[in-house]
């Protein structure tokens, strides 16, 4: 099992849309999480992948040898799609065990919708580790959201793949189900990466992506905003739009110029506050002089500090260990979710500001 | 069948359906014009346009009655809509709902669908085909066969159309993934897939030329379309009588339509 690289890679679609100029490593034994906006070429690049689309331009490589020529089948990719898709006029055990008859060529087995008797043991020994040997014998349109997803899952790991492909597996999953697949998810990846091989998940949730990914690829109109490790991404956005993608609850923004630059700190001078603010680097290379961008995530701002004001209290409500606000802020008025900075009765609280520790700084300008 | 061909299929679809509806739209509306207008006013014998219609007449459907036995032939036209339609209605999207797990909306086109055929290739395609074919002294049963290829490439290609849409790209993406070429995944994917909509529409096929043709010539009784002919003479053709005797032809697939939309309603 080798990484993959992605060399410049393109595929355009007359619509609008797929991906554009990627470069990247997937690297083996570890999970890459694959994020971005609906739309922003997740799904396109895993079938450029997976040899079901063939791209404009670019080059995959894999042990140093270009795969791009290789057709599906040869990359020995093994993919799970965002709705199980399972065959309906096949059972649950025929729709497992449909890789394996295909790369036998055993047609007839495939035209019956029977499992060869040499992959039983095979098919039923996953099912059960998947927890769902007791709906072999049952037909696709039987099953709930869940148990298709499971299926859809074993038809995935059926085969010693060299690169798994999930592609938003949760999505079809209802709520009540949703957590407890996941687990099973993180273990079966876990599982996989023990083997070496290179993983890609994409997902829509962050949270899940920060805390399971060895490396995040933020994906935006089809091309990488940025890419490493998921903590340092969602802490250290380069681009105002992945900031605002890692805040749906929403960002506030002040132009500032770096007045001082310590080992770990640097003091920025924002028009909007009487005082600089003490931010922390972040490993971010700054210069003095430079213009960034703060960005407040909306859950970070605080009730009541003397210092940092950006928003005036109109109405609230406490909620124990934060407080849902109404405020004006920037002339709009914005409902929030403040963390309670102060012991003061909830009714004597007016302000709401920003904590300079929670400040995400971006360049303002493209760092040479 | 690779993704080409699904396109492919589903652009023909769509120029069938756009045929379809030119060839059966202007028709029904000139039928139901002709047949509701003094005979002869709109049409002449030999079929070219004398006027406008004016004035507002059953006479038309009195002299199709008369000439060509027509209660008979609508209690037996009648009779085998309402067999098919409740075939349809009851048993067919039932089977095609299992095997292919269509979404509602595919079920729905596809009875619409069926319905369709069974009322308009006789007051649309039929009746103009043995019109013009009497004028020419072919013999119902010819006419039959060529009105029933003329409808066939169209037809599959129309029926095909919700179970095509319907097909998702993954249930083909997944077998290439694994080695399965186009000719593999057409027979082992796509037509186990489409195995109910072949069935439905060969079914219809079946049935709507045992309704129209077969049915006259093997138990002796006259259906409307095959009646046809017979109001067309030496002297000219009845115009006003045909499009009477076709609106009659397509009345109980109308009523039964109306019946199962009205079902529908209720069970969606």
């Amino acid at each position: 099992m080798s990484s993959i690289d992605v060399i410049d890679l393109s595929k355009r679609f007359a619509g609008g849309g797929g991906i554009g100029h990627l470069s990247l490593n997937i690297p083996a034994g570890k999970l890459t999480c694959l994020v971005g906006p609906s739309g922003s070429g997740k799904t396109t690049l895993l079938r450029v992948l997976a040899g079901l689309l063939t791209p404009d331009e670019g080059d995959i490589r894999s042990a140093n040898c270009s795969i791009l020529h290789l057709g599906a089948k040869d990359r020995n990719v093994s993919m799970v799609f965002q709705s199980p898709r399972l065959l309906p006029h096949l059972s649950v055990a025929a729709n497992i065990a449909m890789p394996l008859t295909i790369r036998d060529r055993d047609f007839l087995a495939l035209a019956a919708g029977s499992v060869p008797r040499s992959r039983l043991e095979h098919v039923n020994e996953l099912a059960r580790s998947l927890r769902i040997d007791h709906l072999l014998n049952r037909k696709p349109n039987e099953l709930s959201g869940g148990e298709a997803q499971r299926v859809s899952l074993a038809r995935a790991l059926i085969v010693d793949a060299s690169l798994y492909l999930f592609d938003e597996p949760l999505s079809s999953v209802d709520e009540q189900q949703r957590a407890e697949f996941s687990e099973l998810l993180v273990a079966i990846m876990q599982d996989v990466l023990k083997k070496g091989c290179p993983v890609i998940y994409v997902t829509h949730d962050l949270d899940e992506a920060r805390s399971i990914g060895d490396l995040m690829v933020v994906l935006m109109d089809g091309l990488i905003a940025q890419t490493g490790n998921p903590r340092t991404v969602f802490e250290c956005p380069r681009t105002v739009e992945v900031a605002e993608f890692f805040s749906p609850s929403g960002l506030l923004r002040y132009f500032g110029t770096v007045e001082r630059v310590t080992t770990d700190r640097i003091l920025v001078r924002v028009d909007n506050f009487a005082s600089s603010l003490e931010i922390p680097t972040r490993n971010l290379s700054l210069n003095v002089g430079a213009s960034v961008i703060l960005a407040f995530r909306q859950v970070h701002l605080a009730a009541d500090q003397d210092r940092f004001v950006v928003g005036s209290v109109r109405s609230l409500h406490d909620l124990g260990d934060r407080l849902r606000v109404r405020a004006l802020i920037d002339d709009r008025v914005m409902s929030l979710k403040a963390i309670r900075s102060t012991n003061k009765p909830h009714e004597n609280l007016s302000r709401i500001a920003v904590q300079p520790d929670d400040a995400i700084v971006i360049p303002a300008l493209p760092q040479h | 069948m690779s993704k080409g061909a699904i396109d492919l299929l589903r652009f023909a679809r769509r120029c069938a359906a756009s045929f379809l509806l030119v060839i059966f739209a202007a028709p029904v509306l000139i039928a139901v014009i002709v047949a509701f207008s003094p005979p002869q006013s709109v049409f002449g014998g030999s079929g070219q346009l004398v006027g406008v219609p004016r004035g507002f007449t059953l006479q038309n459907f009195a002299t199709a009655w008369e000439r060509t036995d027509a209660g008979h032939s609508v209690f037996v036209s009648f009779t085998l809509s309402a067999i098919i339609g409740l075939l349809v209605a009851m048993w067919g999207m039932a089977i095609i709902s299992s095997v292919l797990g269509l979404p509602t909306r595919g079920r729905s086109s596809i009875l619409s669908m069926l319905i369709a055929v069974r009322i308009l290739p006789p007051i649309c395609l039929c009746t103009p085909i043995f019109v013009a074919g009497a004028l020419f002294g072919l013999a119902p049963a010819t006419l039959f066969v060529i009105s029933m290829s003329v409808l066939l490439v169209p037809l599959f290609s129309w029926l095909l159309g919700p179970a095509v849409d319907a097909f998702a790209e993954e249930w083909l993406d997944i077998p290439r993934l694994f080695g399965l070429g186009s000719f593999g995944s057409t027979l082992f994917v796509f037509m186990p897939l489409a195995l109910g909509v072949f069935i439905m529409v060969t079914a219809a096929v079946a049935v709507t030329a045992w309704n129209e043709g077969f049915f006259s010539s093997a138990l002796g009784v006259q259906t409307i379309i095959p009646a046809i002919p017979s109001l067309v003479s030496h002297r000219g053709t009845d115009w006003g009588a045909v499009m009477a005797l076709g609106l009659i032809s397509a009345s109980p697939g109308i009523v039964l339509t109306a019946l199962i939309g009205l079902y529908r309603l209720g069970r969606d």
